[in-house]
């Protein structure tokens, strides 16, 4: 037998190594550009490349060498996966359309693609220039084994081979429209609002289609035509090579970290690695010719657009200072220092220096300034680096004042691991938009073919127009099919959306409002309400904010009472003032160069939560200054606000709640225990299912036909499993007392070993351990389905008497317990998974729902802790009953209090 | 005893005991704490994974080599373990290789047809249950068909008596499981937090010992 299954290895390793060795070296990857990120003080390079999609390659790695020769990876990419696809459809063919290839070469890349339709005028010309003649696209990836047939080329270009279907084409295109359209051309529709016409096609679409099928490079036609037409290609193949044209761009920012140093000045050499396979015994991969690069600390990039204002209302100048280039994170720049100046200084070198900012301000205030005074900004880099912005003149403007947030505080952020800091501000607010909507609105159909309605698009807007006679149809209409639209249907609905702008500090729970004496409450906070079947008309809407105590917010922002007009379909929407919140940290409240630009929140945030990459960055301490700034451009500025530093809290004050429950659980639990300890003796309730198992047991005696015991398929940390396991120690003790053979089938290694070590100490409790057979207890797979298939098997092959089902299930449950009752066995059952409790109830004998699972070990034991920690359990239940009924009826009775009071102790 | 029980049993009510403490504790000791113990969690369970390999392969060689009834089987699984383990050796695990089409094509083939056998247990299973024999097994039949006929439109189709302004098979089939289902399923869910409440204390004063071995 040895003999056979060592000859079978072999054969099969003999099979498998061909398979894995047969693989062709990739073509060569295409060798990457370099660019050194401008302004960055030498410390970043980008590497461009492009990736075509016929490479074979599973991963880029990226290889940096300081002298040329030594490489390391710096970085692994992965590529796009491609799928290979057979390429034998008829589309593929395009040898009868008579296209050619022409390769243009360009200087420092690769060549670019021209595909020319032959004609009798051009062919030998073509040929004479080098074109091919295309045989088939590709417009997948072709498999392997094909690419390798005829050597690969590369070329730039996107092209499509397109397909025209006159079935798509002719088809009428819905587009919606206003009703005022119709209203304008003296057609009334009831319609509540857009109109859903239906047109005939397009004629240049019919142009497009009746062309015929055709190979088209990106925008030699109209693009959503091409698109919708077209699909693009992959590969041209000719008869004697493959010029694949698309590709995905690839790129890498090699930049300085913790891991990885880089110098400027410091040369630097790069190649890029394409794997095929990267296995521990194999390893395919090509290389990329290498390319090298200096990154240099150039003199600071300078703001490319700043705007200045000068406040006629209180003699001020607002600069805001923005770099828009897409590498301005890149950018060392350290400081912005102003200076102010005469209009003669065209070289910027003298005037005094009046302010100096961190170099992620975005506006700054200068007070007590001249409209005609002139500035420009001094930018310094981190190495010292200096460049100057030309010459700022001031707009004179009349700028509305930007009211700041009132009561801004800054404070540790609660509950956290000490990485943030927390700005609030007030007032909390309650913001309300609503929507008057119609409750039954119905769609209708119209067909207007024989009214010879026409639509025009054009560039102003869109326009109808009735024909009497077809010489009067512009040129470009398209006639109106069929009309669809939505009419009213009567009573109305109107839907309250409302927001609260509110910090944690405010308590702030959800939203309470009354229309003419009709309350709503939205318990879950959703933002969204509705009054149903409201009868046109005006009403008064009253809203508030209710704390987490119950009670309202009173500050007047957070009551809101308007007015509701419901005789209309129209929809009010929420009203956000036009503001936006600067925030800066600084650490010296007197030097606003040490302050930098943190982020933005909207007029409708109370809170910024400022978070900090690790926590020993956060203990030090901190000042934040706060810029409100409006649409026009006024700036107004908070004094600095702290100091603060974010702590590392040691009690999750959200957690209050589930706190004082386990305290009380375990107070209870132990009162219990000890009492159990001491003697007292405790009515215990029956558990049908426990009760049982004494029988099956003894039914499996009698058949002399062994058992079948199934932890489920959770793991060792499961409480489910870990009762199962409890079980099992008592089920397998009197199985050993019956003499009765056991088998416990596992699906989680770490379980199996615990239910032997269970089942041994359960025989040997039992004295008899001699009937132990560890075999019996063992690993079938992490697979559920072929856990449920192996266990179903040994059931039927073995006959079982009894079958257990203690634990986690999940969808095998019925399998299980169905192949069990199929061999007539007798069937206990424990989960406490809701969804598998039917299956077991319908397909078992006995079941223990939920908890009863968790009880059976307590209730099969004498020992006195265990029933009193029963008795504790049921106690509990108890007090929960009668929570449950006492928050049901405050619930129905409108007292809230009673479960916000539960929130009021969580704290959220 | 001191190391199979006293050792085991101080580690649980130790680990236990901080465990619950840093549920409460949101510091940056406490997540590290946890985070660490996650790791430690997965390396026991890699390890977990080579005794499950050892077991698995004793019982099936102890099979094959004593010739026990059905040893064939035990055979293809021993067979079926290598290739796959082979299959991944040699050729990866990534798109394409031997181990995935393996995969695919024969055990996720085979898990789909194991779960596919569903739908027949749940028949068998729904004939056993719905039999009309006792008042409680009728309740569970009516409830059974409404859910049925509310999940097919035949059901909104046959509800004639909605001209009437009465709930259509469908609302009383979403009524059924928003409510009395809804309420069943929440006592459950409260009683199984309780009790799981209660035997993790157990495990941890060590009231709650089998799964150690023995009592």
């Amino acid at each position: 037998m040895k003999r056979l299954t060592f000859v079978f290895l072999l054969l099969l390793i003999g099979i498998i190594i061909p398979i894995g060795a047969d693989e062709s070296n990739p073509p060569k990857p295409q060798t990457p550009q370099l660019m050194d990120i401008p302004g960055d003080g030498g410390t970043n390079v980008l590497l461009q490349w492009r990736h075509f999609e016929t490479v074979p390659g599973i991963r880029y790695d990226i290889l940096r060498s300081e002298d040329g020769v030594k490489f390391e990876v710096i970085s692994p990419l992965q590529t796009k996966t491609i799928t290979y696809e057979a390429q034998n459809q008829p589309e593929n063919d395009v040898s009868e359309l008579g296209y050619y290839i022409l390769l243009q070469p360009q200087e420092g890349d690769l060549p670019k693609a021209k595909v020319i339709k032959g004609t009798d005028a051009n062919r030998d010309s073509l040929i004479a220039a080098g074109a091919k003649k295309i045989l088939r696209v590709e417009l997948g990836v072709p498999p392997l084994s094909e690419l390798t047939k005829i050597p690969n080329k590369f070329a730039l270009g996107e092209f499509y081979r397109v397909i025209p279907d006159e079935k798509i084409a002719k088809r009428p295109e819905p587009i919606t429209v206003s009703k005022k359209l119709f209203d304008r051309i003296g057609i009334k529709t009831p319609s509540l609002g857009n109109v859903t016409i239906e047109l005939t096609p397009k004629e240049k679409e019919l142009e497009f289609v009746h062309k015929g099928k055709r190979i088209l490079a990106a925008g030699e036609d109209d693009m959503p035509l091409i698109l919708k037409y077209g699909k693009q290609i992959v590969s041209f193949v000719t008869e004697d090579a493959r010029y694949t044209v698309k590709y995905e761009s690839m790129q890498f920012l090699d930049r300085k970290s913790k891991n990885r140093d880089m110098k400027s000045g410091k040369h630097y050499v790069y190649k890029i690695r394409l794997y095929q396979k990267d296995i521990p015994i194999s390893k395919i991969y090509m290389d990329s010719d290498t390319v090298g690069i200096t990154p240099q600390d150039e003199p600071p990039v300078v703001p490319d657009k700043i705007t200045a204002f000068y406040n006629r209302k209180n003699g001020s100048a607002v600069i805001h200072i923005k770099n828009t280039s897409s590498l301005a994170s890149f950018y060392d720049n350290k400081s912005y220092t102003i200076f102010k100046t005469t209009p003669d200084d065209t070289s910027c070198s003298k005037g005094t220096q009046i302010y100096k900012i961190g170099a992620s301000a975005k506006a700054v205030i200068l007070d007590n300034v001249d409209s005609t005074d002139v500035f420009y900004i001094l930018v310094e880099d981190e190495g010292g680096q200096q460049n100057k912005t030309g010459l700022i003149n001031l707009t004179p403007a009349d700028l509305k004042d930007v009211p700041l947030p009132q009561n801004m505080r800054v404070l540790d952020y609660e509950n956290d691991r000490g990485q943030k800091i927390a700005l609030r501000w007030d007032p909390p607010t309650l913001a309300v938009g609503y929507a008057v909507e119609d409750v039954a609105k119905k769609m209708m159909q119209e067909k207007v073919d024989s009214k010879n309605i026409y639509y025009i698009p054009t560039e102003s807007g869109d326009s109808l127009f009735v024909a009497k006679d077809s010489a009067e149809i512009p040129q470009g209409a398209r006639k109106v099919l069929e009309l669809s639209y939505t009419v009213p249907g009567g009573k109305k609905v109107l839907k309250i959306s409302y927001q609260m702008w509110a910090n944690s500090d405010d308590k702030a729970l959800y939203g309470e409002f009354k229309l003419d004496g009709k309350v709503k409450i939205d318990k879950d906070n959703t933002g969204e309400l509705q009054f149903q079947n409201i009868s046109a008309g005006e009403y008064t809407l009253v809203g508030h904010i209710i704390k987490n105590n119950g009670g309202k917010l009173k500050n007047p922002e957070a009551n809101v009472e308007m007015k509701v007009d419901a005789t209309r379909i129209h929809i009010v929407p929420i009203d956000v003032p036009p503001y936006v919140y600067y925030i800066y940290r600084g650490t010296d409240p007197k030097d606003p160069s040490t302050f930098v630009y943190v982020g933005a929140a909207g007029a409708d945030s109370r809170e910024y939560i400022d978070q900090f990459n690790d926590t020993k960055t956060a203990e030090n301490t901190y000042y934040y200054i706060v810029q409100a700034v409006g649409p026009n451009g006024a700036v107004t500025q908070s004094d600095p606000l702290g100091p603060v530093a974010a702590k590392s809290n040691w009690f999750d004050t959200s957690k209050v709640v589930i706190f004082l429950s386990t305290l009380i659980f375990i107070i209870v639990a132990f009162f219990f225990i000890y009492h159990a300890k001491r003697g007292r003796k405790f009515y215990i309730r029956p558990i049908a299912g426990i009760v049982h198992i004494d029988e099956a047991l003894g039914r499996a005696t009698e058949m002399g036909k062994p058992i079948i015991y199934i932890t489920g398929l959770g793991f060792i940390d499961d409480i489910a499993t870990l009762s199962s396991i409890t079980i099992l120690g008592r089920v397998a003790r009197k199985a050993a007392e019956y003499q009765c053979k056991i088998f416990v089938p596992c699906y989680d290694p770490l379980v199996m070993i615990v239910s032997q070590e269970t089942v041994r100490n359960a025989f040997m409790d039992a004295g008899r351990p001699d009937l132990y057979n560890e075999e019996n207890i063992y690993y079938i797979a992490a697979q559920q389905f072929a856990y449920a298939a192996a266990v179903a098997g040994l059931m039927i092959r073995e006959k079982s008497a009894a079958n257990f089902f203690m634990g986690r299930f999940y969808a095998e449950s019925l399998i299980l317990a169905e192949t069990g009752a199929s061999t007539g066995a007798i069937q206990v059952a424990g989960t406490d998974d809701m969804t598998q409790l039917p299956f077991f109830i319908t397909s078992c004998d006995y079941t223990l729902i939920g908890e009863e699972l968790y009880a059976a070990s307590a209730y099969l034991s004498t020992d006195p802790m265990q029933r009193g920690s029963l008795k504790a359990q049921d106690f509990l239940k108890a007090i929960e009953m009668i929570l449950l009924v006492v928050g049901s009826l405050a619930a129905t009775a409108g007292m809230w209090w009673f479960t916000n009071a539960f929130r009021a102790l969580g704290g959220d | 005893m001191f190391w199979k029980k006293k050792v085991p049993l101080l580690i649980v009510f130790i680990m236990g005991f901080v465990m619950a403490v840093q549920y409460f504790v949101p510091s940056d000791f406490s997540k590290k704490f946890y985070d660490t113990y996650i790791d430690w969690a997965i390396v026991i369970g890699i390890f977990g994974g080579v005794l499950g390999f050892f077991s698995f392969f004793r019982v099936h060689i102890h099979k094959v080599s004593k010739q026990a009834p059905n040893w064939q089987f035990s055979l293809i699984s021993i067979l079926c373990a290598l290739l796959m383990i082979i299959a991944a050796l040699l050729g990866g695990r990534g798109s394409g290789s031997l181990f995935m089409k393996l995969f695919l094509y024969t055990s996720a083939a085979i898990n789909a047809t194991v779960f596919s056998l569903l739908a027949f247990y749940i028949s068998s299973a729904a004939y056993r249950a719905f039999r009309a024999r006792s008042t409680q097994a009728l309740a569970l039949l009516l409830a059974a068909v409404i859910m049925m006929l509310g999940r097919v439109p035949i059901g909104d189709s046959i509800s004639f008596w909605t001209a009437w302004g009465w709930p259509s098979i469908n609302e009383i089939s979403q009524w059924i499981l928003n409510v009395p289902n809804l309420a069943a399923k929440r006592a459950i869910i409260l009683g199984v937090g309780l009790g799981s409440l209660l035997m993790s204390l157990k495990i941890i004063l060590g009231i709650e010992r089998t799964y150690l071995g023995s009592e």
